[in-house]
Order: C-alpha cells, then sequence, then structure tokens
C-alpha cells in the first residue's frame, strides 16, 4: 500500500505542467542524441546541465534521466538502418539489426527494439520502487571499507568492459585512476600532479574527457576515412513484431530485462556492459547460436532490452549510496548536488518528491518514447540521410559548448581537445576508453575508502576481509578478475600442447 | 618489424616511462605508511600497478610471432592530414573564442571545417556556418542562458536582450 501511496504522490508531481514538458523534452532530446551518431547521451546531459540550474530539483532529474534512456531507444534506430552505434549500448544492435535489416526485416528489428525497451524499462521501474528502500536501509551499515569494496567490484568489471586486450584495458583502468588524483588530495588538501596549474587544483572535469575520449575521437576518426555511413534505402514497413517474433524473443526480453537491472546497479555496470552481457548470454544459451551474427531477433531483443533495465537499474546505487555507477549517473550525481542535495542512504526518506517524481516521470517517458519510436521512424530515418559532413561540424561545436558551460572557461575546451587525441590513439592502437572513464569516476572514492579504512585499521587490510559485506563483496571481485583470465590461460595451455605435440 | 608491432611497444614505453614519473612524483610528496597512508600513497600504488602491466604488455608485444592486425578500415584511404588540420583549428578556436568572442570565432571554424570535409561551394559554406552560428547563439546563449563570450561583439545587442523573457 505503501508503493502505492508514493506513486499517486509520484504521479501528481510528474503531471505538473512544468515536469511533463521537460519529461517530454528529454526523452525527445535523448532520441535525438541516441539516433544521430558522435553525439551520446553523456554530451546532451552535460551541455543541459546549465540549462538545469534554474529548474528545481526534480524537473532537472526528470529532464535529465529522460535524455539517458530515451537515448537507448534512439540508439537502435541507427544500428539497424545505418550499421553504426547511435550511442554505446547500441553496439550490439548493429551485429544482428542491421543483418535483419538487410532481409527486409528493420521493421521487425526496430520493432521489437521498442517494445522490448518499453517492457524492460516499465518492469525495471518496478525492480527500483522495490529494491531502492530495503537497499538504502542496508546502505546504513556501510563504512569505508564497504564502500571501497563495492567500488572495487565495480573496477573489476573492466575486465569484462574489455573487448580486446585485456592488459590494455587495466592500462586504461589505471590511467584513469591516476587522473583522479590530479587536483588536492582529499584528506590534506594537497596539490597533486597540477604542474603550478591553478585550473588544476579542483581536479581533470569528467565530461569533457568523456566528450573527448568519445564524442571528438569518434570525430577525428570519420574525418580520417574516405567512407561516409551509408543509410539502408529499403522501406521500413510492418513495425509490429509478428507473433513469431515475440515467441522467439520473448525469453530474451525477460532475460535481458533481469541481467540488465542487476548489472545496472553494480557501479561499473550500466547499459553498455548489460547489452554486452545479454548478447553474450543469449548466444551461449541458444540452440542455434550459429544464426547470430547474421540477424537472429534474439541478439536485438535482449541487449535492448537489458540496456533499458539498466538504466532503471542505475538510479538504486546513486539515491541509496550516493554512488553514481556510470558517467551518465555521474552527471545526474553533480546536477542533485548543484542543487543542494547530497544522494545517499537518507536521500529517499528527506527527498521522497524527487524519488518518486523521477520514477513516475519514467514510467510516462517510457509511454512516450514508444510513440516517438514507431510511428515517427520515417521522420528520424529522413535525419540519418543529412550528410555527415553538416553533421560532423554541428556535433563538434556541441561538445564545445558542452564542455565551454561547465565552467565558462575554455581550459574545458582544451581539455576536451587533449582527450580527443588520446581518444583518437586509443582507437588506432586498440585501447578502450570505457575503462579509462569508469576509474576516472571511482578513483575518488575508491581513494578515500581506502585510506580512511587503512587508518581505522591501522594499516591492516584485514579490515577488509573480517567485515562480513566487504569480505563478500571483495571475494567476489577477485573470483570476476581471476575467471575473466580464464581464456587466456586457455589459449596459453592449447599453444603449449601444440608446441609439445610438434 | 612490423609497424604496427613498434606502435603497439612505443604504446607499451610511453606507459612505462608514465609510471615511472608518477612514482617518483608520489615519491616526493609523501606515500606516507600503510598505517598512516600520505597524499602520495595511492597515485604511487596505482603507478606500480601500472608499470607492471605495461611491462606486460612490452613483453607479450615482443614474444608475438603473428603480425598484429590494423584495427582501423584498412580499405578506406586514410587522410590522416585531416586529422591534425582539424586538432589545430580546434586548439586555435579555444584560444580566440574569449578574444573575439562565440559568433566570430565559431563562423569562422565551421567555414574552414566544411572546407575540410569537401562542401561544396564557398558561399553554401558561408551561408549554412552563418545558419549553424546564429542558431546555437540564439539557442544556447539566450534561451539556455549558457554564457558564450561574445568577446569584441559585447555590445547591447547581444546581452542583456531576451525575447523569451527571462
Amino acid at each position: 500500500m505503501d508503493i502505492l501511496h508514493n506513486l499517486i504522490y509520484g504521479f501528481s508531481i510528474v503531471l505538473e505542467p512544468a515536469n511533463i514538458s521537460v519529461c517530454f523534452f528529454g526523452v525527445l532530446l535523448g532520441t535525438l542524441v541516441g539516433i544521430l551518431p558522435g553525439i551520446g547521451p553523456v554530451g546532451a546531459i552535460s551541455i543541459l546541465l546549465p540549462a538545469s540550474f534554474h529548474m528545481t530539483p526534480t524537473s532537472a532529474i526528470i529532464m535529465l534521466a529522460g535524455i539517458y534512456y530515451g537515448a537507448m531507444y534512439g540508439g537502435s534506430t541507427t544500428s539497424v538502418l545505418v550499421n553504426i552505434p547511435g550511442e554505446a549500448a547500441s553496439v550490439v544492435t548493429c551485429l544482428d539489426g542491421y543483418q535483419m535489416a538487410k532481409k527486409g526485416r528493420a521493421g521487425a528489428a526496430l520493432g521489437i527494439s521498442a517494445f522490448g525497451s518499453f517492457i524492460a524499462g516499465t518492469l525495471g521501474l518496478i525492480g527500483l520502487m522495490i529494491f531502492a528502500a530495503p537497499l538504502a536501509e542496508f546502505a546504513l551499515d556501510f563504512g569505508p571499507p564497504e564502500y571501497f569494496a563495492v567500488t572495487v567490484l565495480g573496477l573489476s568489471l573492466i575486465t569484462y568492459l574489455s573487448q580486446g586486450s585485456l592488459l590494455k584495458a587495466l592500462i586504461a583502468g589505471c590511467v584513469g585512476l591516476l587522473l583522479s588524483t590530479v587536483g588536492l588530495d582529499p584528506i590534506f588538501g594537497f596539490p597533486r600532479m597540477t604542474f603550478d596549474i591553478l585550473k588544476l587544483s579542483d581536479g581533470v572535469d569528467l565530461v569533457p574527457i568523456a566528450m573527448g575520449l568519445f564524442g571528438i575521437s569518434e570525430i577525428l576518426i570519420n574525418i580520417e576515412k574516405e567512407a561516409s555511413p551509408e543509410v539502408l534505402k529499403a522501406k521500413i514497413k510492418n513495425l509490429l513484431p509478428t507473433l513469431a517474433d515475440w515467441i522467439e524473443a520473448k525469453g530474451a526480453i525477460l532475460r535481458g530485462t533481469i541481467l540488465g537491472f542487476f548489472l545496472g546497479i553494480l557501479p561499473g555496470g550500466g547499459a553498455v556492459i548489460s547489452s554486452f552481457a545479454s548478447y553474450g548470454l543469449e548466444k551461449r544459451i541458444s540452440k542455434t547460436p550459429e544464426k547470430f551474427g547474421n540477424g537472429a531477433i534474439q541478439g536485438v531483443a535482449g541487449p535492448e532490452s537489458a540496456n533499458n533495465s539498466a538504466c532503471a537499474g542505475a538510479f538504486i546505487p546513486l539515491f541509496t549510496l550516493g554512488i553514481p555507477p556510470n558517467i551518465v549517473m555521474a552527471l545526474l550525481f553533480g546536477a542533485l548536488v548543484i542543487h543542494g542535495i547530497r544522494p545517499g542512504p537518507f536521500f529517499l526518506k528527506d527527498h521522497q518528491d524527487i524519488f518518486w517524481g523521477v520514477v513516475c516521470s519514467m514510467y510516462i517517458g517510457n509511454v512516450m518514447l514508444l510513440v516517438l519510436n514507431l510511428p515517427l521512424i520515417p521522420i528520424w530515418v529522413k535525419l540519418l540521410k543529412v550528410p555527415y559532413r553538416i553533421l560532423f561540424p554541428i556535433i563538434l561545436l556541441l561538445c564545445i559548448i558542452g564542455s565551454y558551460s561547465l565552467n565558462n572557461h575554455t581550459f574545458e575546451v582544451k581539455v576536451m581537445i587533449i582527450f580527443g587525441i588520446v581518444g583518437y590513439l586509443f582507437k588506432k592502437l586498440d585501447y578502450e576508453g570505457a575503462p579509462l572513464i569508469l576509474a576516472v569516476i571511482l578513483g575518488p572514492i575508491i581513494e578515500l575508502n581506502l585510506r580512511q579504512s587503512l587508518l581505522l585499521s591501522k594499516g591492516s587490510f584485514m579490515i577488509f576481509f573480517s567485515r562480513p559485506i566487504s569480505a563478500v563483496l571483495l571475494i567476489s571481485a577477485i573470483l570476476l578478475f581471476v575467471s575473466s583470465l580464464i581464456p587466456y590461460f586457455a589459449k596459453a595451455k592449447n599453444r603449449y600442447d601444440s608446441f609439445t605435440v610438434e | 618489424m612490423h609497424k604496427s608491432t613498434i606502435y603497439q611497444l612505443l604504446g607499451g614505453l610511453f606507459w612505462l616511462a608514465l609510471s615511472v614519473f608518477v612514482c617518483v612524483k608520489s615519491f616526493r610528496i609523501d606515500v606516507g605508511t600503510f598505517s598512516n597512508p600520505g597524499p602520495g600513497f595511492f597515485p604511487f600504488w596505482v603507478g606500480i600497478l601500472l608499470g607492471l602491466f605495461s611491462l606486460g604488455l612490452i613483453s607479450i608485444t615482443i614474444l608475438k610471432k603473428r603480425r598484429e592486425v590494423v584495427s582501423s578500415g584498412s580499405r578506406t584511404a586514410v587522410r590522416w592530414y585531416k586529422v591534425i588540420v582539424v586538432l589545430v583549428f580546434l586548439f586555435a578556436y579555444s584560444v580566440l573564442l574569449p578574444v573575439l568572442g562565440y559568433p566570430i570565432v565559431t563562423f569562422g571554424l565551421l567555414v574552414l571545417l566544411f572546407s575540410i570535409v569537401g562542401s561544396s561551394k564557398l558561399h553554401t559554406r558561408i551561408i549554412n556556418a552563418l545558419i549553424i552560428t546564429v542558431v546555437t547563439f540564439v539557442i544556447f546563449n539566450i534561451w539556455l542562458d549558457v554564457q558564450l563570450p561574445k568577446g569584441i561583439l559585447d555590445i547591447p545587442v547581444f546581452s542583456g536582450m531576451n525575447p523569451f523573457g527571462r
């Protein structure tokens, strides 16, 4: 009954004209940035962050959250029609979605993406409502060792985030951790790696790093190549999936929803890793794994469901622990702090209007997105046909404005350009940016809680293993890391065996 | 040795050098002890980890017998010089932005960027650049209140006037 009362309260907040308008604006913009390659929800949210200062905290988070989950819907459109992911969480959708489109089944792919996203988004919200309050209570038992352990668990997901070399992912993670130490030491206030540059005393801002690493570098790579992305010319018809499509996809949608939700809760999890994990799971359990990569509908339904339910799950650590599990949540965290609100175990009690307002706005937002993403697809397709030579300067300009608007200073623009070069070199040398960004987000939390824990235990690392919650979390992190090394050892063993046979 | 292997090795050596630099810097600002970690504690140990991983990468790169696959589309033409030109423009933009102001510098940048990607005629590039500059200025500076610098155009018509009544 409590949940029902809270839902009624939440809907009364979100149905205010200002809030419903910003919800619509957020999901519309989210769909747009999801569709357009080169600018993702991170770029859009960072550009609109200053605009949100003039709103109430509830309206601000409703709008910014709308951009986040809206982008998950929009990203699948470009993946299916152009074979270019509109944003990172839709990378996997390219594998089978585009193949379905080539076989004349673009409508089915887009339809099942939209419906799967809607179902997963709705179920994810139910999970958010059910789990948030108990976890907030649970979080009251968290001390520095537990915070350290949960963020190390998140960091260990780097091993799963990496699609290429594990060593390179770990190196990128270390670089991210080092970047997070630039500025004033959190305990003594001592300047570190500032090189006497005053602007570096506040550290290196996350947003220009992300925009440079992902946005600018993508533009540079596209400028370098001759080829422009080609939009599929076939007519899109039959956006409603058939009964056979539903039967094939229903399991993938449900599995993707559950997997995505729980991965979204973990620091370091989120929409990107959820979509990859879901794809891997569907391929592994499928009776016809050879169909994956050739237009298997489960390869679209699972990941698209996972990335949407992960959006809902990601709010749980943000609101209950005050730990942003991914970069988008870090920006929302920043937006809340600017409004004088500190997320954490007392957030649900002290700011019920924000929590329930955001939850209910996501229900309404999901309905809006279903409408935006199905009947309006022909309009979005026209957008994709805008030549890249017109699009890329606009995207570049938006990134520049986004970086500049953080502090009204060109320092952040220069940082963005530098990380654009870093991102470009990363792509050329097969490094990945995601581990670096994750480490930049989690680094300050890890360092502060590690040092506080060691101070409490007078230097003994047993403090992490003598407390049950941190022990479980750390052992899970170790097991996760070790399990990711298994394929490497297996490969080395095979090589040794073939060598000895010769 | 294949070119890509050389680049990978250089990358590994760069990370190794960075780890040494970080460790030395951290040591100078006081690493402290495990019972009383100093400001340099965390970067020092992360630097050590970075050094170990980069040594691992260098070793694996040297030991690998197969040629590495070039990751970026080998069949498409590569125009790296355009990348350098764009980067120079962007840096110049960031330096000139506070001096000349958003409208002028953005207009100039857009005209140059459109030339880079082979947009058709000069007047088309100029018109497109003008439209985008004006539209983005109106949306961000006036509507969304982002304080874009006006530079030498800091006159009343560009500041203080807000058609949306804020």
